[in-house]
């Protein structure tokens, strides 16, 4: 089962299928704004903060150039659909833009593979963003 | 006429129009189906009624190659053979495991799927399975529930259907007793094949009980039915006119040896953990159902890839859910409660219950759980694991060989070689990253990819289906046995069972032996006739 414990799979998993994708993408849109609420995740109901950074780690572990300041945020802000769920205040909206950008990733054959895992590379920006907060 | 040679008179000849060697899924039907068309069959097998030790110990041989196999407890020396102990999925060969496919080496049966489909039809109820239907569509609207919404273009549901699993022996016995034209030898095993000097023609063979008493089988045509090792290795132990072995003029004989790659790797975690995935295993009103997910043929082709059929196996949440319990001590607990819930007295009762007996904790654990599930009501789903039977290439040096010890017999024992090829298993990985991508695009959930890189082959498990040493190739240089069956060096020598598969595909064997068994059973029924 890799390095991940299978309550962290779980939660990663369920995290970065469903809606902790779009919270995800609700983090780093809220990121954008000018705001001093840089733990935005805690403000989110449900969401498992270990399991994202664990994933982000080993994300960064992999691929280290995106441990660089702004890095990922740069990658996932140059996907027109995260352009436009950071721009979109409802999170519901939002969370559904993230998802559609993950499935394109997917359709598109953007896939990294972390500990085995298949996620999609917005996923993976994500994560990564989430570790190096 | 079942009949046990012990008790005969030693030295006889016996003859017939046909002699089959073998009383397992391939020698029984085709033995009963001649027998009915007027023909006289003599059907020849080395093992009793039950499970003998001394015989099943004949089955005893070396491993060379990779050690997650074994000799003896994958096959059953007895009336009935290895269906004793069979688990009865079934599918036939999909249209794509006969073609030749340049990513498959070897690949390439002289006869296709739609030769063999009247005969797969016929097959069925020899293992009391329902219609033969084994698509989605032909089942139409008698399917309960839905499949996961992956694109059609890429995964669609291989349908299987599950046999009781049929004991030939108990199930056939009163047909074999009851059928004037077959004569059935017990404890007649079967230790040497003569050719008719200066000729391609067999002539007879010789059988021998245990302790020695032997004699004479004549007949015109002639069929070997013991196994997929077994046949290869009565090949290449009936030297005497032929130096290398019958049949065995380039070097075939128990090369391309092949099983099916049994691995459960790679899982799944669903974005809704509740999913209904019923329609994965179902029961319609004519048979038990079983879906698993497979790449179609255009993804298969265009990728290269061996065939395989994942089946789904949920891993619950509450582990009153979970079925890891159902062993050899629960299978054969529940036969034995099936039976008497019937008021039946169960087949093979002292077996079985000796299996419960000394592996008790299993059966008590099954027992609970399926109690408290009637209390817990609908599961919520943590993982769900591919459990799959993959394709394996057929590679020249996967072999059975034969070694130095000798058996009781005077036949030299079994040396099995199987080799996995790195590719085998990079293919199953490439089936699995391709599954992945479609779950995470339908927007259904991530997969875990369990298949290793670079590939470690010690990942596959036997499946118990021994494929491919009298491999079926209409070159001579290639294959052992013709479309016919036969052996292309001798006149009136014919194989069945999953010996002369060229490719193994990924559909369990059974199916696909009874097929080709009653097939050739016509062709010898219809040649002898015109003759
Ligand atoms: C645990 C297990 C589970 C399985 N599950 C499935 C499944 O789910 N689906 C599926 O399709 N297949 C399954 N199989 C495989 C299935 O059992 C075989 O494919 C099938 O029985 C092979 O039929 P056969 O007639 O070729 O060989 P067998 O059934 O093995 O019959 C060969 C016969 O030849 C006799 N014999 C051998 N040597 C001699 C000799 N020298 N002289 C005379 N007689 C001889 C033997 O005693 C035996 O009766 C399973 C196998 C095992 C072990």
């Amino acid at each position: 089962m890799g390095k991940w414990t299978r309550r962290g799979l779980i939660g990663a998993g369920g995290l970065l299928a469903i809606t902790g994708v779009a919270y995800g993408g609700g983090l780093l849109a809220c990121r954008m704004v000018p705001r001093h609420t840089p733990d935005f995740f805690a403000s989110l109901p449900g969401m498992d903060h270990d399991a994202l950074r664990t994933i982000g780690q080993s994300v960064l572990r992999d691929h280290p150039g995106l441990a660089r300041p702004g890095a990922a945020t740069r990658l996932l802000t140059a996907k027109a659909g995260i352009e436009r769920a950071i721009g979109t205040d409802c999170p519901q909206t939002r969370m559904t833009m993230v998802q559609e950008e993950c499935r394109a990733d997917f359709a598109a054959g953007r896939i990294v593979l972390v500990d085995g895992w298949m996620i999609s590379e917005t996923e993976a920006l994500i994560s990564a963003e989430a570790a190096t907060a | 006429m079942l009949e046990d040679f012990r008790s005969l008179p030693g030295g006889e000849t016996f003859s017939a129009d046909i002699c089959i060697c073998g009383a397992g899924a391939a020698g029984i039907p085709m033995a009963l189906e001649l027998a009915r068309r007027g023909i006289s069959v003599i059907l020849l097998e080395s093992g009793g009624i039950g499970l003998e030790e001394d015989i099943q110990a004949l089955y005893e041989g070396e491993l060379a190659g990779l050690e997650n196999t074994d000799l003896s407890y994958s096959r059953l020396r007895q009336f009935g053979g290895t269906t004793g102990h069979w688990t009865g999925q079934c599918a036939p060969l999909d249209p794509l495991d006969f073609k030749q496919r340049t990513a498959v080496p070897h690949s390439g049966w002289p006869i296709n799927r739609k030769i063999l489909d009247p005969f797969y039809e016929r097959a069925q109820p020899y293992l009391q399975l329902g219609p033969y239907r084994y698509s989605t569509e032909s089942w139409g609207n008698e399917l309960s529930g839905t499949p996961l919404p992956l694109d059609p273009e890429t995964v669609t549901s291989a349908v299987y259907q599950y046999s009781p699993p049929t004991r030939f022996a108990e199930t056939y016995q009163g047909d074999v007793e009851g059928e004037e034209n077959l004569r059935c030898l017990l404890h007649a095993n079967v230790i040497h094949m003569k050719l008719a000097s200066g000729t391609d023609r067999l002539e007879s063979l010789t059988i021998s009980t245990l302790d020695g008493k032997k004699a004479t089988v004549s007949a015109r045509k002639f069929v070997l039915a013991c196994g997929g090792i077994e046949n290869a290795r009565l090949l290449l132990n009936f030297n005497t006119d032929r130096p290398a072995g019958l049949g065995n003029e380039n070097d075939l004989v128990g090369r391309y040896y092949m099983d099916h790659l049994n691995i459960v790797a790679s899982s799944i975690v669903l974005a809704d953990n509740q999913t209904d995935l019923g329609f994965y295993s179902q029961a319609t009103t004519e048979a038990q159902l079983g879906m698993a997910l497979r790449l179609t043929d255009p993804v298969i082709e265009r990728e290269g890839l061996l065939n395989n059929a994942a089946f789904l196996q949920v891993v619950w949440e509450n582990p009153d859910h979970n079925d890891d319990f159902r062993d050899h001590a629960w299978l054969s607990f529940s036969s034995m409660a099936k039976a008497f819930a019937r008021g039946q007295v169960p087949d093979r009762l002292a077996e079985n219950a000796c299996n419960v007996i000394e592996q008790p904790g299993p059966v008590v654990t099954g027992i609970y759980r399926n109690i408290a599930r009637r209390f817990t009501g609908g599961g919520v789903i943590k993982a769900i694991d591919l459990k799959q039977d993959a394709e394996q290439s057929p590679n020249p040096d996967s072999r059975v060989m034969l070694g130095e010890d000798i058996d009781p017999l005077g036949m030299r024992r079994v040396i099995l070689d199987w080799q996995v090829a790195p590719g085998d298993m990079d293919s199953l990985r490439r089936t699995h990253m391709i599954l992945g991508a479609e779950l995470g695009k339908a927007g259904l959930g991530r997969l875990n990819l369990g298949i290793s890189d670079p590939a470690d082959v010690t990942q596959a498990f036997t499946g118990y289906h021994h494929i491919g040493t009298t491999r079926m190739h209409a070159n001579p240089r290639q294959g052992v046995v013709d479309a016919d069956c036969r052996v292309h060096s001798v006149d009136n020598l014919y194989v069945a069972g999953s010996s002369v598969f060229t490719t193994c595909g990924a559909a369990n064997p059974t199916l696909t032996i009874v097929a080709l068994a009653l097939r050739l059973g016509d062709h010898l029924a219809d040649t002898l006739q015109a003759a």
